[in-house]
C-alpha cells in the first residue's frame, strides 16, 4: 500500500493529513462520550439509592440507633438478589448489621475511614469476590456518619460502570483502528485517482517533447479543475502549434518559390557553360557559378524533403524494415569514400526485430550520420556502423574516433542550420541532423548523442 | 525521336520543347489535359512528358488513358510532389519513369533517351552484355574485357551492368542512384564519382580505349570512343 509512488503522492500525503485530523477528533469525542456515559450512570445510581438513605437517617433522628438496626436488618431481608447495600459500621468501619458480606475489610477502604468519617461522598470499591454471578463485584456506596461511632453505609451493586467502562475502552480503539485503515485505503484510492488523471496531462507533454506537437489533453466534459487545466493548456498548445506552424511556412513557401527560378538559373548556367568558347577564359567563373547554384538548389531541397517528412504523410507507405540490410548497404555504398580519406568503415551488425519504417528515408539518415563521421573523423580513424536488438526495439548508431560535439551542444544539432562555432566554414548545408530528427521522429525513434572517448556516438533507437 | 510535353506552366514547357529541339528531337507541345490526351491518342511518339497535375484531364488520367488503349509509348511523368507515395502512384498508373520538379534540363533528356531506348528493345532484358569487347554474362556473373576476367564486387557488378545496359546513352548520377543502389533522394556527396572512378580503374586501366566517359554537367556514359 505504501508503494514509493505513493509516499511520493501529494494527495496521498493530505488525505494522510486528513485522516490524522479526523482521527484526533474521533479520539476526543471517544474521551467525551465516555465520561458522559460514566457521569450520568453514576447520577442514576446514586438517585436511585439516595431515597433510601434519606429515610433510614430520618429514622434514626425520630426513633434512634436501635430501630435504624431493626430497619437495615428488614431491607436486607427485603432484598432477595443481594443488589442493595444496607450496613451499619462502627467508628474504625467494621460492619456491625446489615449486608455485611458486602463490605471490604476497614484497612482496604480507599479513601481511609477517617476520611469518609468527614465528609458523606459516593465512592466505589471491588469485593475480593463476586458478590453474584450477574452483577460482578464492584460496589457503589455512600458513607454517611450518623453518630460519633457510627456509621450508615447504603448504595447498591454496579457492575454497570464496569460494563460500559470495558465497552468503551475496547470500542474506542477499535473504531480508530478500522478508522486509519479506512482512512488510509481512501488516500491510496484518491491518489490513484488524481494520478490517473494528471497521468493524461504526463502523456501529452511527453508526447509534444518527443516532438508530436499536434497531441492534445483529453478531456472528459466534466468542466472540473482538471478539465479546466488541460483546456488552458491545449489552448496553449495550439498556439504554439500555430507559431511553429507559421514558421515553418513562411521557410517552406521561400524554399519552394526559389526553388524554379534556381533550376531555371542552373539550367541557363549549364547551357552558357556548354555554349562558351573554348578559349574565352570564363570556364571556372561559369562553373563556380554553376556550383554555387547547385548548393543553394540542394540546401531548398532539403529544408523541403525535411518539411514532407515532418508532415508525416510517408508513414503511409511503410513497410517491413530489416535494418541491417540498410546498413549494410549504407556501408558499402560509403566505404569508397572511407578509403579515399584513410578512414577505417566497418560494420557491427546483429539482425534486429524488423519494424514498419521508410527504407529510403532510413537509408538517407544513416547515410547522413555516416556521412558527418567520416567527415570529422581524421584520417587513420574508424567509423562503426551498428545495429542492434536494444532493450525496447532495433538500435542503429553511428560512432567515430573524431574530436566529437561538446554535450552542451548536443541539443543545438538537430536544430535547422546550426553549426557549431568550430565548424562555421565547413561545406554542408547544415541540415544533414535536421533530417536525421525529422526521419526518427517520423518512426518514432529516440536519437541520442553519446561522447565517445575519443569520438561522437549516434544512437537511434526504434521502438517495435 | 518525336516527343509529346504535355505540360501546363507554360515557361517550363517552351523551356522544355526548346531544350529537346536543340537536342535534335521532334517537340510537340500541349498545354492541357484535353488537348494532351486528345495529341497522344491521335499521333505516335517515341516517348511522352506528362505532368501528374493539370487543367481539365489530370496527369495520371492521360497515362492510364494511353495504357488502355494498348499504347506501350515510354511515358515520364513530372510531378512537383516529391513524395514516394506519389511517385508510386505515378508509375502505377503506367507511368514508366517518374521526375520531381524541379529538375535539370539534362536529366530529363538523359531519362527521355533511357526511355525512348527501352521502348525499341522491348525484349526480355538480355543476359549477355556486349560493349567494345567488354562482355558481361549477367546470370553467370562474370565480366571479361578482350578474354581477360575482371574482378568485381557485387555492387560495381550492378553499376557496370547499369552502364552497359544504356550503353551510349548518358545516365545521370540520380537514374545511377536509383537504378543500382534504390535510392530515391539526393545524398549531397560525390560517392557516385568515386564509385565510378573506381569501377573504371578495373575496366579501362591497361586499354588503349577508355569506355567509361564523364559527362561534364550531366553523368556518364559508356561507349567506344568513336574518333
Amino acid at each position: 500500500m505504501f508503494s514509493a509512488l505513493r509516499r511520493r503522492s501529494t494527495t496521498f500525503r493530505l488525505s494522510l493529513g486528513f485522516v490524522g485530523i479526523f482521527a484526533a477528533g474521533y479520539v476526543i469525542l471517544g474521551l467525551f462520550v465516555y465520561l458522559l456515559s460514566i457521569y450520568y450512570l453514576y447520577r442514576d445510581l446514586t438517585g436511585a439509592i439516595e431515597p433510601d438513605g434519606a429515610e433510614m437517617i430520618q429514622l434514626l433522628r425520630t426513633r434512634g440507633l436501635e430501630a435504624l438496626a431493626a430497619d437495615i436488618e428488614a431491607r436486607v431481608a427485603r432484598n432477595p438478589d443481594g443488589e442493595n447495600v444496607y450496613l451499619l459500621v462502627d467508628s474504625a468501619c467494621n460492619p456491625i448489621a446489615g449486608t455485611v458480606n458486602l463490605w471490604p475489610p476497614p484497612e482496604a477502604l480507599d479513601p481511609a475511614c477517617e476520611v469518609l468519617f468527614e465528609d458523606a461522598q459516593w465512592f466505589n470499591f471491588e469485593l475480593d469476590t463476586p458478590a453474584n454471578s450477574f452483577r460482578g463485584n464492584l460496589v457503589l456506596v455512600r458513607l454517611v456518619a450518623v453518630t460519633d461511632d457510627h456509621a450508615l453505609v447504603y448504595g447498591r451493586l454496579a457492575n454497570e460502570l464496569d460494563v460500559v467502562d470495558d465497552i468503551i475502552q475496547l470500542a474506542v480503539p477499535l473504531g480508530l483502528l478500522l478508522m486509519l485503515a479506512l482512512g488510509v485505503a481512501g488516500a491510496n484510492v484518491m491518489a490513484r485517482i488524481v494520478a490517473r488523471r494528471l497521468e493524461r496531462l504526463n502523456r501529452t507533454s511527453r508526447q509534444i517533447r518527443r516532438g508530436d506537437l499536434s497531441s492534445r489533453v483529453p478531456i472528459d466534459g466534466s468542466n472540473d479543475e482538471f478539465d479546466r487545466l488541460a483546456l488552458n493548456l491545449n489552448e496553449m498548445l495550439d498556439q504554439l502549434e500555430g507559431l511553429m506552424e507559421g514558421v515553418r511556412q513562411v521557410s517552406n513557401a521561400i524554399a519552394h518559390d526559389l526553388r524554379t527560378p534556381l533550376t531555371m538559373l542552373l539550367n541557363d548556367l549549364e547551357e552558357l557553360r556548354a555554349s562558351l568558347p573554348p578559349d574565352s577564359g570564363l570556364d571556372e567563373l561559369v562553373e563556380h557559378s554553376i556550383e554555387e547554384v547547385g548548393r543553394m538548389l540542394a540546401t531548398f531541397n532539403a529544408l523541403l524533403r525535411i518539411a514532407q517528412i515532418e508532415a508525416g504523410a510517408r508513414r503511409r507507405d511503410f513497410e517491413s524494415i530489416d535494418l541491417a540490410r540498410v546498413a549494410t548497404d549504407v556501408v558499402e555504398f560509403y566505404w569508397p569514400l572511407a578509403v579515399e580519406k584513410g578512414v577505417t568503415l566497418q560494420k557491427q551488425l546483429t539482425a534486429p526485430d524488423p519494424f514498419p519504417g521508410d527504407q529510403d528515408l532510413l537509408s538517407q539518415a544513416l547515410l547522413n550520420l555516416v556521412d558527418n563521421a567520416i567527415k570529422y573523423t581524421p584520417p587513420g580513424g574508424t567509423v562503426t556502423v551498428g545495429i542492434e536488438q536494444g532493450e525496447c526495439g532495433p538500435l542503429a548508431f553511428v560512432s567515430d574516433t573524431g574530436p566529437g560535439i561538446p554535450a552542451s551542444e548536443h541539443r543545438n544539432v538537430f536544430k535547422r542550420f546550426y553549426r557549431l562555432q568550430a565548424d562555421r566554414d565547413a561545406k554542408g548545408s547544415g541540415l544533414g541532423l535536421s533530417l536525421v530528427a525529422a526521419v526518427a521522429k517520423l518512426h518514432g525513434a529516440q536519437v541520442e548523442l553519446i561522447s565517445g572517448n575519443p569520438g561522437l556516438k549516434v544512437c537511434m533507437e526504434f521502438r517495435s | 525521336m518525336r516527343i509529346l510535353v504535355i505540360e501546363d506552366n507554360v515557361r517550363v514547357g517552351n523551356y522544355i520543347v526548346k531544350g529537346l529541339r536543340e537536342s535534335g528531337h521532334v517537340a510537340e507541345q500541349a498545354v492541357n489535359g484535353n488537348e494532351g490526351l486528345l495529341t497522344a491518342m491521335k499521333e505516335s511518339f517515341d516517348v511522352i512528358v506528362v505532368d501528374r497535375m493539370l487543367p481539365g484531364i489530370d496527369g495520371l488520367t492521360i497515362v492510364k488513358s494511353v495504357r488502355a488503349s494498348n499504347n506501350p509509348v515510354p511515358i515520364l511523368v513530372l510531378s512537383a510532389l516529391g513524395e514516394v507515395d506519389e511517385r508510386v502512384k505515378g508509375l502505377r498508373a503506367g507511368g514508366d519513369d517518374y521526375l520531381t520538379k524541379p529538375f535539370a534540363f539534362s536529366e530529363l533528356l538523359a531519362r527521355i533517351e533511357a526511355l525512348a531506348r527501352r521502348g525499341v528493345t522491348q525484349e526480355e532484358e538480355a543476359s549477355i552484355l556486349e560493349v567494345a569487347g567488354l562482355k558481361m554474362d549477367v546470370s553467370g556473373r562474370v565480366v571479361s574485357r578482350d578474354g581477360r576476367v575482371i574482378e568485381l564486387m557485387p555492387r560495381e557488378f550492378r553499376l557496370l551492368e547499369y552502364l552497359m545496359r544504356h550503353a551510349g546513352q548518358v545516365v545521370t548520377r540520380t537514374m545511377l542512384l536509383e537504378g543500382v543502389w534504390e535510392y530515391h533522394f539526393d545524398p549531397q556527396t560525390n560517392v557516385i564519382d568515386v564509385h565510378i572512378s573506381r569501377l573504371r580503374k578495373k575496366v579501362d586501366k591497361g586499354y588503349d580505349q577508355s569506355l567509361i566517359h564523364t559527362i561534364r554537367g550531366a553523368g556518364y556514359v559508356l561507349r567506344a570512343e568513336k574518333t
